[in-house]
């Protein structure tokens, strides 16, 4: 039997249905799940652990998902970020790919785009 | 997000590229642009419907400057090839986001509404003549009306070219589902326009006017806290439809039609027939 170490992702929204819909498909795909409706509390997560995947929403209260994938990429360059948005603007995605997130995904997605991002992203940590 | 653009060979096809293609540069989304020959498979591509699709890909990439495009424009000379009964031209390879052309064969409510299942799209766009008919030139009668009443997602059919300014929301605000509420916030975003949340009160199947003002607030602080202008209209269940025939004036109306709406259940599908023909402005039906 391989040990082969699950792919953790956090999920930060502060939508609690976002991460509601999401945890528990992808957790039955086999991925390690912690989700957040708070920004500062994700920021401390980060800070504490890296993680493979990080996928978060862009506005928010507090500390927005712009600053939020600034100090994951600083502190983890190797982490994949995914942005979802309900809000898109071509200046935010712009943005988002200026600071090296993986993927850029309005609201709605279905759960399959998703899952196709997250696969690809895991794809491409794996070389 | 994924958007299936129905598209023909008349200029109010060609006239919704640009507001197609600015709501694609906001949410990267992925594209199929879908043309349908009434001519029968056996009997080949028509050539000049072929011609038309190329023409509408390259003035949707002509809408993006600089480098920062998630399409990538094609290297040489795109040919469409046979695809499951139909032609296609896929994405060039290095886009970010894929940009499809397909052609299919058949009648084109039936084929627009087959591709936007099998893709699992969560928008369908079309455009339709000016005026109070809103047809496609040669086509089924009242196709932008049937596919807004029969498609599995949301729709939006784009009336005009004017900016829309004001989104009048006409939602069933204890049941409508995140997904739609999202679609309005991208639409919204994209016109950057305020928002008129209409919320429906009266004695049958409604909740209480105090207990629909209390949803109602907490939905508009979730738009101010966004910095979204968004205000509230409170109407009566019975003026509901002479309310939105009104609204439709002031600016662009999306009403939810999932399947536990009520205004599903309270609007005979006729009526969203006849919202898309006479309204003066674009509709968007969110399911």
């Amino acid at each position: 039997m391989t040990d082969k170490a699950q792919t953790t992702i956090l999920i930060l929204d502060d939508e609690p249905i976002v991460s509601k819909r999401l945890k528990p498909s992808l957790e039955k795909k086999g991925y390690e799940v912690e989700t957040f409706t708070v920004s500062i509390d994700a920021m401390k997560r980060v800070r504490e652990k890296n993680f493979d995947i990080v996928i978060t929403d862009l506005k928010m209260e507090g500390v927005d998902g712009m600053q939020f994938l600034t100090e994951v990429k600083s502190r983890s360059p190797e982490t994949e970020v995914i942005v979802i948005t309900g809000f898109a603007t071509m200046e935010t995605a712009k943005e988002s790919f200026r600071k090296g997130v993986f993927d850029f995904l309005a609201k709605p997605f279905k759960l399959g785009e998703i899952a196709d991002v997250i696969s690809r992203a895991e794809k491409k940590k794996q070389g | 997000m994924r958007i299936l653009l129905a598209l023909d060979n008349q200029s109010y096809s060609a006239g919704i590229i640009p507001e197609v293609a600015k709501l694609a540069a906001n949410t990267w989304a992925d594209i199929t642009m879908l043309g349908i020959q009434s001519t029968n498979a056996s009997a080949g591509l028509d050539q000049a419907l072929a011609a038309t699709m190329l023409a509408h890909k390259s003035s949707f990439l002509a809408q993006f400057t600089g480098k920062d495009s998630p399409y990538a424009s094609p290297a040489g000379k795109e040919v469409f090839s046979p695809d499951n009964g139909g032609w296609q031209v896929g994405a060039a390879p290095d886009s970010s986001k894929a940009l499809n052309l397909k052609v299919r064969a058949g009648s084109a409510i039936k084929e627009i509404m087959a591709e936007a299942d099998q893709q699992g799209c969560d928008l369908i766009i079309l455009g339709c003549s000016n005026g109070a008919d809103c047809q496609w030139h040669g086509e089924t009668l009242n196709l932008p009306q049937k596919i807004a009443k029969d498609a599995g997602c949301s729709v939006l059919v784009i009336k005009e070219q004017r900016p829309t300014k004001k989104i009048i929301s006409c939602l069933d605000q204890s049941e409508i589902q995140q997904e739609s509420l999202e679609l309005i916030n991208q639409i919204v975003t994209l016109h950057d326009a305020d928002l008129k949340i209409v919320g429906l009160t009266g004695p049958k199947g409604l909740k209480k006017k105090e207990d629909t003002e209390k949803q109602m607030a907490e939905i508009q602080k979730y738009y101010t806290d966004r910095q979204i202008n968004a205000w509230i209209k409170l109407v009566e269940k019975e003026g509901l439809e002479a309310y939105i025939a009104k609204a439709s004036n002031e600016g662009m109306i999306a009403l939810w039609m999932g399947k536990k709406s009520m205004l599903g259940k309270m609007f005979s599908s006729n009526l969203i027939e006849k919202l898309v023909a006479n309204s003066q402005s674009s509709v968007l039906i969110l399911r």
